[in-house]
């Protein structure tokens, strides 16, 4: 059952990376169509990384603090990633390796942030931890828009920061430490499906949890450790970008996918289908390239306004 | 089997909320504790299943001292019922069951052939075999009091504590439950709270008064059914019937 509806999830994913990197190839001559399906795949790689960890982060984040309506984005994570490596880019040059620390060392700071607000804001958690995360957001979209502005930059650049964007120069010197980053990313996602049998516990109840043998408090600062770190290393390839990780896990859920393995695996699925799609989108649809947030908040506003109506009473 | 020496408990500092100078719970048998709202029942029940830390004095389970005993390993000597659930996603039944025994899962989170078979088993005994294949958000109130008892069975361990395991469950249900907790007497010590008297005295082999976090009086049925109206500050009737109390407010 679980199996025929991953099924679907795998059969779209397939259909999407195939019209995606084969969508008008034939309009070119041959020796041109190498190099042409040569940048795509590398492109491609990187939507899909992205989509499959973006999605499977959001999924996980919402089991921790036990609300649909959170992610990496809405929780101010990735604002502070951003920041943290427009920081460093500026002080250090683009050093990639200094930068993406940056971006984490910022990642954990802005969590701490959103948590400590709303551990002092007497609302409910689901609700409280929402303004937390808007607040630190827009704090951090602040400082990225004052960093940008100070190092000249083009005011394009910081559409393509703030919304997300695949459209940056991928093959470059840094070839090797750019995979190095990707491996690392794809084996903490790897952990995290081992951790999905703790996810599921902690989903159920926390006393019972802890009485079941799961220590609630270190498998939730470790889980949401490795989020961070996964966020901070995908946003400072390829900016931020939001909503795909409330989407997916919401539609897996209301198709009956409840285990968090399932969850995840279906998650890197449909994230990973769902940004190719807006991604090819935002390539084809005008003659310049649009920021994929763009894309991804005007298609997913009455979707998260459903997930808002379903669960905020 | 459990053994508290001065124990000591405050939510707010200065302010005692649980006092417990000396209380031995022994092997095998029910255990019920009675009390008004806020004497501290359930903030006892937390402190034993090691929810709640931050107390004064020893709690010792089987000779060892709470403090040192971890998670995992106090899995396989408790197993709890808390009084409220929040399911904030929805669940598969079985896997809920399942996760019973999550101290012995391996790595991908499988159990063996014969963990599948008690869970078959107990799900038959329990009466809720027809629930495999549903979730949790579709069951009543009751039926999901059995998907939990089910579950702390399944975990095994040597105590079972259940906070207010009868309130808001009905006759049907709440019949079955009683039931099983007799059955589990003789090889395991159920600790419950309840505002239930009728039940918590008919089935107890020794219940437990709380006031304000003391404990006012302790003892057998016929000790405790004349003790009740000091512990509740009321008057409290009752007709005693071939060995049973039947408790009635009165108005």
């Amino acid at each position: 059952m679980k199996g025929k509806k991953l099924l679907i999830f795998l059969t779209f994913f397939l259909l999407t990376s195939f019209i995606y990197i084969d969508f008008k190839l034939s309009s070119f001559e041959n020796d041109v169509k190498i190099e042409i399906i040569k940048l795509r795949i590398f492109r491609y790689l990187l939507v899909i990384l992205s989509g499959m960890v973006l999605t499977s982060s959001g999924a996980v984040m919402q089991v921790l603090f036990k609300n649909p309506l959170l992610d990496p984005y809405v929780l101010g994570i990735s604002g502070g990633g951003l920041f943290g490596f427009l920081l460093s880019s500026i002080l250090f040059k683009g050093n990639l390796l200094i930068s993406i620390f940056f971006s984490f060392f910022f990642s954990v700071l802005s969590a701490l942030l959103s948590l400590s607000f709303s551990s002092n804001i007497k609302s409910d958690r689901k609700v409280s931890i929402l303004i937390s995360g808007l607040l630190v957001n827009i704090l951090f979209s602040s400082f990225v828009i004052l960093l940008s502005m100070f190092s000249k930059r083009d005011i394009t650049f910081l559409f393509y920061a703030l919304m997300g964007s695949f459209n940056h120069v991928f093959i470059s010197k840094n070839l090797f430490l750019y995979i190095s980053f990707f491996v690392t990313v794809i084996l903490s996602t790897v952990f995290i499906i081992f951790k999905s049998k703790e996810l599921d516990i902690m989903s159920i109840d926390e006393d019972i949890a802890s009485t079941s043998g799961v220590n609630v408090k270190s498998n939730f600062f470790l889980i949401l450790l490795i989020i961070i770190y996964q966020t901070s290393v995908i946003v400072s390839f390829v900016g931020m970008v939001g909503f795909v990780g409330i989407i997916i896990p919401n539609i897996l859920r209301m198709a009956g996918i409840l285990k968090n393995r399932d969850l995840i695996l279906g998650s890197f699925l449909g994230g990973a289908s769902l940004i190719l799609v807006a991604d090819f989108i935002s390539k084809y649809s005008f003659s310049f390239e649009i920021p994929i947030g763009v894309v991804l908040s005007i298609f997913s506003l009455p979707f998260i306004f459903w997930i808002v109506k379903n669960n905020f009473e | 089997m459990v053994n508290i020496e001065n124990l000591k408990f405050s939510y707010t500092k200065g302010k005692e909320f649980l006092k417990i100078e000396s209380l031995s719970i022994k092997e095998n048998g029910i255990y019920s504790i009675v009390g008004e709202n806020g004497s501290g029942k359930t903030t006892f029940l937390k402190l034993i299943c090691k929810l709640i830390g931050g107390y004064e004095g020893k709690i010792y389970l089987f000779g060892k001292d709470l403090r040192m005993i971890k998670e995992i390993e106090l899995a396989g000597i408790i197993s709890y019922i808390p009084q409220k659930i929040y399911l904030h996603y929805d669940f598969p039944v079985y896997d809920f069951i399942k996760y019973g025994r999550y101290s012995k899962m391996d790595l991908f989170g499988n159990l063996t052939f014969k963990d599948h078979e008690d869970i078959n088993f107990l799900m038959e005994k329990l009466e809720i075999e027809h629930l495999k294949k549903r979730n949790c958000f579709s069951l009543s109130g009751g039926e999901m009091q059995l998907v939990q008892l089910a579950r702390s069975i399944f975990q095994g361990g040597k105590i079972l504590i259940m906070d207010e395991p009868f309130s808001n469950i009905d006759f049907r249900h709440r019949k079955k439950i009683i039931e099983i907790i007799q059955e589990l007497k003789g090889e395991k010590t159920v600790l419950i709270s309840s505002h239930d008297l009728g039940i918590c005295l008919n089935i107890s082999d020794i219940v437990i008064g709380l006031k304000k976090g003391n404990i006012v009086g302790i003892g057998n049925k016929d000790y405790m059914k004349n003790e009740l109206q000091r512990i509740f500050d009321t008057e409290i009737n009752f007709l005693e019937d071939n060995g049973k109390i039947y408790f009635y407010e009165g108005v």
